[in-house]
């Protein structure tokens, strides 16, 4: 009997014990600032992580065109053509040593609509050419405008222009050859 | 009365002398003359009608929109968020714009309801509400009615509100629906036991249902207030009519009518546009109502006293507050205007920088000092509606932060506070109280 009231009364105790404490942890958030980013008046871009990845970019001056992207990417959305050119190298971003290059692109064209964003065409990139903006803002009016393409019109002739004088002189060279390789070859008849 | 007597004779004299005006072939004649046959009483009872429910429009409706805003912030607040503040400064407008929405929605009737009771059933809530606050005292002279069995007369009528919601799942033909509003009936039905009884003990005090008698009662300031009237008995009291209030008007932690996890919403889950809207317009203003009648049973009511001065200062500051914001609102209103995208999206882009630490102190000294001067004031029939207002809106802000806090009650556990806990609790309250009264008789 005397139990029962015991447990009774307990139960009151509990019963405001537990709801002061819950009402003190919720009050205590009155004078808490608020934590909510109001996002489209305040720039979010430079509060994301550093590894964020949002919309691709490719740095076409230090791209070597060896296609490795365009193979890791697993919904094919990375589309490269390129031709030869002369011989040079560019500066690699992640051996900082220089890098041969011998093609160069004469489109690179990445469709940000169907990108998934998974990060597997940066990683095998040997000159750190394609890489991951903090962008992530791609509303376009038309979903063909989300096809990027990354070869100016300016790179396009001067890499036509270079493979066609690579042309040339490979076509020339071979002349020669053949021309040298002719006279070696009556020269010799000659001298039989 | 008087005045009202008085713009009645003055209207049926006009009404008189037009008529004389008309020419003999006008066809409003008859109309008129139909009119002038109407006696001073018709007219009377007319005119008390409509003033009556325009001061109930008037109060009600801004009080149950605001409380929805209210009712936002807090709980962004306390889930260290915003809230709206979209519309209007401080998103003060948004509950006129969600009342345009309600309105604007389609108001969809399920196939298998019974439309004419489904059609009903919003109303008799809102009628329970909006009767309630009829003879609520708001202020010196500023109550609706005021018979002689208030308190007798706000049990009845918020009553109402049960068959509103049994009538509400009932006809929506949803089993959801169904199951809500019987739970809410339930609880409705038991909550009224200790509800009455706390209610009871202030009654006994002072010896009359009128709530006039029982703002007179507690004119003498701090000490006369009802909640210490008693000892220990009125301050228990308090406690149970505010706890059963809550589960009176179905808020949380007594919410199992509209229990979501279980339920989806209720009593109210068929319900769409306007007339689910009625449902909630009738919610806020009982949450209102429970802080009007624990004001007048318990603390004071509008009387003058110097423990008003608290509820004052609460109040006072988010009133200055929200008038600095809207001082800053105009210019920067008037800026985003100028970027030429039209009203709507600087209505939605305007805003005001938050106040910085020095100001929030400047605006709390101020407020501390106006409302030491409001109570000086407070024998000032405007300033008594105050006193009144912003002592019920603490209470109103107290059931937004349970609610936020809390988690919902089971069933059983609900009707186990009602009926092992409060309801003997209340019985041994009432004996106190009666012995109390004995002994401080002697």
């Amino acid at each position: 009997m005397i139990k029962a009231v015991t447990h009774w009364f307990y139960g009151f105790w509990t019963g405001i014990k537990a709801t002061s404490i819950g009402m003190w942890t919720t009050g205590k958030h009155f004078f808490r600032q608020p934590v909510t980013i109001e996002y489209p008046e305040i720039q979010v871009e430079s509060m994301l992580p550093e590894r964020y990845r949002g919309i691709l970019h490719v740095d076409m001056d230090i791209c070597i065109s060896c296609r490795v992207c365009e193979k890791a990417c697993p919904i094919a959305c990375i589309v490269i053509d390129d031709v030869r050119g002369e011989k040079s190298s560019v500066m690699s971003k992640i051996t900082g040593k220089p890098t041969p290059k011998i093609k160069y692109p004469t489109r690179f064209d990445i469709d940000i609509a169907k990108c998934m964003y998974c990060g597997l065409c940066v990683e095998p990139c040997p000159t750190g050419a394609i890489y991951h903006t903090r962008r992530f803002e791609g509303t376009v009016s038309n979903v063909s405008e989300l096809t990027y393409r990354f070869v100016s019109q300016e790179d396009l002739t001067l890499a036509d222009q270079m493979s066609k004088e690579l042309e040339e002189n490979e076509r020339k060279k071979a002349e020669e050859k053949k021309k040298k390789e002719l006279e070696k070859a009556k020269s010799e008849s000659t001298n039989l | 009365m008087n005045h009202l007597v008085l713009a009645v004779e003055a209207w049926m004299k006009a009404l008189e002398s037009y008529t004389m005006s008309l020419s003999e072939d006008s066809i409003w004649l008859p109309f008129f003359g139909i009119l002038n046959q109407v006696p001073q009483e018709v007219w009377l009872a007319v005119s008390m009608f409509l003033s009556a429910s325009m001061i109930l429009g008037m109060i009600i409706a801004p009080i149950a929109g605001f409380s929805t805003f209210v009712e936002r912030r807090v709980a962004g607040r306390i889930q260290a968020r915003i809230g709206c503040n979209r519309v209007g400064p401080e998103g003060l407008l948004q509950f006129l714009v969600d009342g345009v929405k309600l309105m604007s929605k389609e108001d969809h009737i399920p196939q298998g309801a019974d439309r004419f009771l489904f059609k009903l059933a919003p109303y008799f809530l809102i009628l329970g509400a909006f009767m309630s606050f009829a003879c609520l005292p708001f202020g010196k002279y500023i109550v609706v009615s005021n018979i002689n069995v208030g308190i007798l007369y706000l049990l009845a009528v918020s009553s109402l509100v049960v068959i509103g919601i049994l009538l509400a799942g009932w006809s929506s033909n949803n089993k959801w629906s169904l199951l809500g509003a019987m739970r809410s009936a339930a609880q409705i039905v038991s909550y009224e036991v200790p509800l009455g009884m706390s209610l009871m003990i202030p009654v006994m005090l002072v010896g009359s249902l009128s709530l006039a008698h029982l703002n007179r009662y507690q004119a003498e300031g701090f000490s006369s207030w009802l909640i210490f009237a008693a000892g220990p008995f009125t301050f228990i009291a308090f406690f149970v009519y505010f706890i059963s209030a809550l589960a009176e008007v179905n808020r949380t932690p007594f919410d199992l009518p509209e229990a979501e996890s279980e339920l989806v919403s209720g009593y109210n889950t068929e319900y769409s546009g306007i007339r689910w809207g009625l449902f909630f317009v009738a919610e806020y203003a009982n949450m209102f109502l429970i802080g009007g009648i624990a004001t007048t049973a318990f603390l004071g009511g509008w009387q003058k006293s110097v423990a008003n001065i608290p509820f004052l200062v609460f109040s006072l500051f988010f009133i200055f507050f929200a008038l600095l914001k809207i001082v800053f609102y105009g210019p920067a209103f008037v800026q985003s205007l100028g970027r030429k995208k039209g009203v709507l999206f600087a209505l939605a882009h305007t805003k005001v920088r938050s106040f910085s630490k020095p100001l929030v102190l400047v605006l709390l000294f101020l407020s501390v000092l106006s409302s030491v001067g409001l109570h000086v004031l407070s024998d000032f029939w405007l300033v008594s509606f105050f006193v009144f207002i912003s002592k019920s809106y603490f209470f109103v802000f107290i059931i937004m932060w349970i609610r936020w806090t809390l988690p919902r009650y089971r069933v059983d556990q609900m009707m186990d506070l009602c009926w092992k806990r409060f309801t003997p609790l209340m019985f041994v309250c009432v004996m106190g109280t009666a012995l109390w009264m004995l002994w401080s008789q002697r």
